[in-house]
């Protein structure tokens, strides 16, 4: 077995952190360009035998640094895409491994809800919970109730995230949530998007989260 | 280029308050300030108690920039046209088939202006063809209605979620310009999400400008009001340069 050393998967975070997915990208400074980024670095260390898990530990680690810096205002919305880009083509490389040691990923369906054709903050969510390496189904925009319902039943999901921009499209997730109790499919529910408050989540039963990497923190620590 | 304040929207926190507070000084005092810049302002609440109580304030200021409703709601919309005492812009209609129909009728019925959103149920399209083909959907159907004055929105989104965005937006504004259709754009979508949005949003209103007949954005940024009067004159829209010297006298 080849030796990797820790410095190397070291740097699979910190590239995330900078947001290079292959040796191609640039970093902050404009420079770095030639050095592996996070695809060749991955490849590498699994080569090097290190667990999936481990390397996926180290990618958590990394987009919860960025998730603090965007918090800060040190990072903007591109920095955060970056990121999550280049831990999805980490993912890529990762995926075959993960499969043939059994290691399955919880299930998260996630729409924007009936009326509502606002999908930019949900399209961050999917990205960031596909980077801690969910296996989401996007569902898009405008989805009725019942859609959403029969997704989570059949794909047996673990959580379902919601998103509505206004007031008047945010009482429909009070519906998805009311069917799905209905039905009694037991998943949790996260909330999200402009118009929704802790208070309203709270009222019809769902998790509140306040952006994505809240979405990301409450998935993972369950 | 005609301008459309878009300051008063309960989706800024600070308005949001004000109305909820029914706070009618801040209202009114936002209304004045914006339309000493443009032409119309928008006007954007949820709850149609809000729309008619900013309609009310709104309407009582003397100056001559007129209203535009901004609501995707059959119901509000007709409240608040009854309620207007001036000439209206309404925003929007779109492709949806549902809210087309019925605005249409509204529209015609008080001979209002509109915005037109280059989108249907669908969502937004991803390429400039795909929403100018939803443009040209909407305009056979304000012709046969007989309803002329519509500007076609090509759909701004902002360049920090994806950096093709203001590309699509302008290639867009292109194919409808080609189609003699007049236009307009929302501003800030363009900045959301990077610092220093006023140098985007400048930028963007300084390329798109020849493909434009209206802007919906900030009038109380004086970095964009100066760019408009600039990009006015380079077009050959400003005879003999009056309007950009007459800004450069008064200051």
């Amino acid at each position: 077995m080849i030796k990797i050393s820790k410095e190397t998967i070291e740097r699979i975070k910190e590239n995330v952190v900078k947001g290079r997915r292959n040796k191609e990208d640039e970093d902050f400074e404009g420079g770095s360009i030639g050095e592996p980024g996070v695809e060749e670095l991955v490849e590498e260390v699994l080569k090097g035998g290190v667990k999936p898990k481990e390397i996926i530990d180290y990618i958590n680690e990394a987009m919860e640094v960025v998730g603090k810096r965007y918090e800060t205002g040190e990072f903007f919305i591109p920095d955060m895409m970056a990121s999550a880009e280049a831990v999805s083509a980490g993912m890529k490389v990762l995926e075959p491994y993960l499969s043939s040691t059994g290691e399955s990923m919880d299930k998260i369906v996630i729409a924007t809800v009936e009326g509502d054709l606002h999908d930019i903050g949900k399209n961050i969510v999917a990205l960031l919970l596909k980077g801690a390496g969910f296996n989401v189904i996007d569902l898009g925009t405008n989805v009725s109730a019942e859609k959403i319902v029969e997704t989570v039943k059949e794909e047996r999901a673990k959580f379902v995230g919601l998103s509505a921009l206004l007031t008047t499209t945010m009482r429909r997730m009070g519906e998805v949530v009311d069917k799905l109790r209905a039905e009694g499919v037991a998943v949790k529910v996260l909330a999200g998007g402009a118009a929704v408050s802790a208070e309203y989540a709270e009222q019809i039963g769902a998790i509140y989260c306040k952006d994505a990497f809240e979405a990301v923190e409450v998935a993972k620590g369950d | 280029m005609i301008l459309i304040g878009d300051r008063i929207n309960s989706r800024i926190g600070e308005v949001k308050r004000a109305i909820k507070r029914r706070d009618d000084a801040y209202i009114h005092n936002l209304a004045k300030r914006q339309a000493k810049k443009c032409d119309y302002l928008d006007l954007f609440a949820e709850e149609k108690s809000d729309m008619l109580w900013l309609i009310e304030i709104v309407d009582a200021v003397d100056a001559d920039a007129e209203l535009c409703i901004d609501t995707t709601d059959v119901d509000i919309l007709e409240s608040a046209l009854s309620a207007c005492r001036g000439e209206v812009m309404i925003n929007s209609i779109s492709g949806e088939e549902k809210r087309l129909s019925e605005f249409l009728q509204l529209i015609k019925d008080y001979n209002a202006s509109c915005i037109a959103l280059c989108m249907d149920e669908r969502g937004i399209p991803a390429t400039a063809e795909e929403r100018a083909k939803v443009c040209k959907k909407v305009l056979e159907r304000c012709v046969e209605k007989g309803i002329e004055d519509v500007y076609f929105d090509p759909l701004v989104m902002p360049i920090s979620i994806n950096e093709k965005n203001g590309m699509t937006t302008l290639k867009t504004l292109e194919i409808l310009k080609s189609m003699s259709v007049k236009t307009t754009s929302g501003l800030t979508n363009i900045s959301y999400g990077l610092p220093c949005p006023s140098n985007v949003e400048v930028a963007f209103l300084a390329l798109a400008f020849r493909y434009s007949d209206s802007m919906i954005l900030n009038p109380l940024d004086e970095a964009i009001i100066e760019m408009i009067r600039a990009c006015e004159a380079v077009i050959g829209r400003d005879r003999f340069c009056r309007g950009y010297l007459r800004a450069y006298r008064k200051v």
